[in-house]
């Protein structure tokens, strides 16, 4: 047998490849880089956006508050139909899973608690805000990245118009008030749908019984912070969309990429955001 | 003695960036413009020399990496942002490729500008948007689509959207790229008509500064020249120091495709 020869040797070395590593390295860099970079377009583009909304809101309102209310239809009333049937399916998801379970411990008393802290606290407004991010959201992205790759953004500026005051302003308070009032819609199906649920599988629970259920287990607090939770969901993803369509001048080609950017960076903001909330559901 | 006359639009030292650029090199060095009130200007450059860039900055859009640019005898540099839109409300910029409103019909394209800055009643602004139409000859297409009007008609629109806020100053960007020989018959009589006050719009001279890549056309329109050449701004003169420069740049300007 040959002495020098050892299984081991056929197997790749256990020792990294030093380019490998520096290249992933480098990536990693980029990576954090370009991380950084966003925060700061974003942060700078958010601060501009609210200075803008602050010091403009009444200017040419003849002409930039139509734009709020075609906003507000194209990212509220226009989802209505979409927003009826997820709340519907909630409903039955949310009663079927855990109510079932409950009434076979005996518990069936919480089911009210279980609907306002799954519905109304987390997956109301997570759920529509992701469905306006997925139908309103790219559509705002697509639209303003190729008004800016046609020169548009460059023509209003040459007339005299803010394409912040213009263009972002009323798509930001637009898509902030419908994410509001969609969850708000939303919620209330998925309460109803859910009782429709316990009562097709004849849960011993009264109408009167669940409604009180779900008026004790709501407070106070629920709805200050549900109001601020949609608002900021509204306002995140429509400053992420903007920001990624508006900040720099894209190609036609680039419009694609810019979208999925967009799409990602407002999941991550609105899950950050969304833990934020959560703590302070915690604290309070 | 008479007071002398203050540039409407003054560059000094200036230098030209690149629109968009990353990088901070400016595209045109040290330039000397001065335009005064009346003056019908234009200014040769070959594609990508910086033509587009220079308006852009006259008019305001950007400023100048170095040197100092002043409107109306104002220094930008010291304006605060409202005044600067102002100033700029002043300026009429009409694009190479008329950058319309895509989702606007053409009438809307002028109403918006009118309506985002003047308190005008709505039948007021109408009037306008009618008045300026009919000047340009653009009356039939005023309830079509801009983005589905044809291309060559697309910098008219852009002229009649300037035209609607009453400028003191157009800057066009070459009008006569990609336009029939009709319509290029049309636009030099047109602006002619503009810069000598012979319009049913305007009876007071406007200030009109066309970059091109060709010079012939301009010729017998435009009364000073420029060119621009490997990043500098250089003055021509009048008409008739223009046939007495003998820069190869210029004479391959005035003879594009001789």
């Amino acid at each position: 047998m040959d002495e020098t020869f050892a299984p081991a040797d056929l197997l790749p070395s256990r020792v990294p490849n030093p380019r490998f590593l520096r290249s992933y390295l480098n990536w990693i860099g980029r990576l954090i880089l370009r991380v950084v970079r966003t925060i700061h377009g974003l942060g700078a583009f958010a601060i501009i956006t609210v200075g803008v909304t602050i010091t403009k809101f009444w200017k040419a309102s003849g002409v930039v508050h139509p734009l709020i209310i075609t906003q507000i239809y194209r990212s509220g009333v226009r989802l209505l139909p979409m927003v009826s049937f997820l709340a519907f399916a909630l409903g039955l998801v949310v009663i079927g899973q855990t109510v079932f379970q409950l009434t076979r411990v005996g518990a069936q008393n919480y089911a009210g608690m279980v609907m306002v802290s799954v519905v109304v606290r987390e997956l109301g407004p997570l759920m529509t805000a992701l469905i306006v991010l997925a139908r309103v959201g790219t559509a705002i992205v697509i639209e303003l990245s190729t008004s800016r790759a046609t020169g548009e953004v460059e023509a209003l500026e040459a007339v005299g118009i803010d394409p912040i005051h213009y263009l972002v302003m009323p798509r930001v308070l637009g898509t902030a008030i419908s994410i509001f009032a969609l969850t708000v819609y939303l919620i209330i199906m998925a309460l109803v749908s859910g009782y429709l649920f316990i009562f097709v599988q004849d849960v011993p629970l009264r109408p009167g019984e669940y409604f009180n259920q779900l008026t004790n287990s709501l407070g106070y607090p629920d709805f200050v912070l549900l109001a601020l939770k949609t608002l900021s969901f509204g306002m995140v993803i429509a400053t992420v969309t903007c920001y990624q369509g508006l900040a720099r001048p894209v190609r036609i080609d680039e419009v694609a990429e810019v979208t999925t950017n967009a799409v990602v960076e407002s999941i991550i903001a609105c899950v950050l955001l969304d833990a934020l909330f959560i703590i302070g559901y915690l604290i309070i | 003695m008479e007071a002398p006359i203050e540039p409407i639009i003054e560059l000094r030292d200036a230098d030209i960036p690149r629109l968009y650029a990353v990088t901070a090199a400016p595209i045109i060095q040290d330039v000397q413009l001065k335009i005064s009130r009346g003056d019908f200007w234009a200014i040769g450059a070959f594609p990508g020399t910086g033509k587009t860039d220079l308006l852009y900055t006259a008019a305001g859009l950007q400023r100048p990496l170095k040197g100092k640019h002043f409107l109306f005898g104002k220094d930008t540099a010291r304006m605060h942002e409202e005044e600067l839109v102002d100033m700029r409300l002043k300026i009429g910029v009409v694009f190479d490729t008329g950058r319309l409103f895509g989702n606007l019909t053409v009438a809307e394209n002028l109403a918006l500008p009118l309506a985002y800055h003047f308190h005008l009643p709505a039948e007021k602004r109408l009037q306008t948007v009618e008045k300026v139409l009919q000047a340009v000859g653009l009356t039939e297409i005023a309830n079509e689509r801009s983005a589905q009007i044809t291309r060559n008609l697309h910098q008219r629109v852009g002229l009649a959207r300037a035209l609607a806020l009453n400028p003191e100053v157009l800057l066009i960007d070459n009008p006569l790229l990609s336009v029939d020989p009709r319509q290029a018959r049309w636009w030099l009589e047109f602006l002619c008509d503009l810069n000598t006050g012979r319009t049913p719009l305007r009876k007071e001279p406007i200030t009109i500064i066309v970059a091109s890549d060709d010079l012939r056309p301009w010729t017998d329109t435009a009364r000073q020249f420029a060119f621009i050449k490997e990043k500098s701004f250089h003055l021509a003169g009048d008409r008739e120091s223009l046939k007495a420069v003998q820069e190869p740049i210029l004479r391959d300007l005035l003879m594009a495709f001789d």
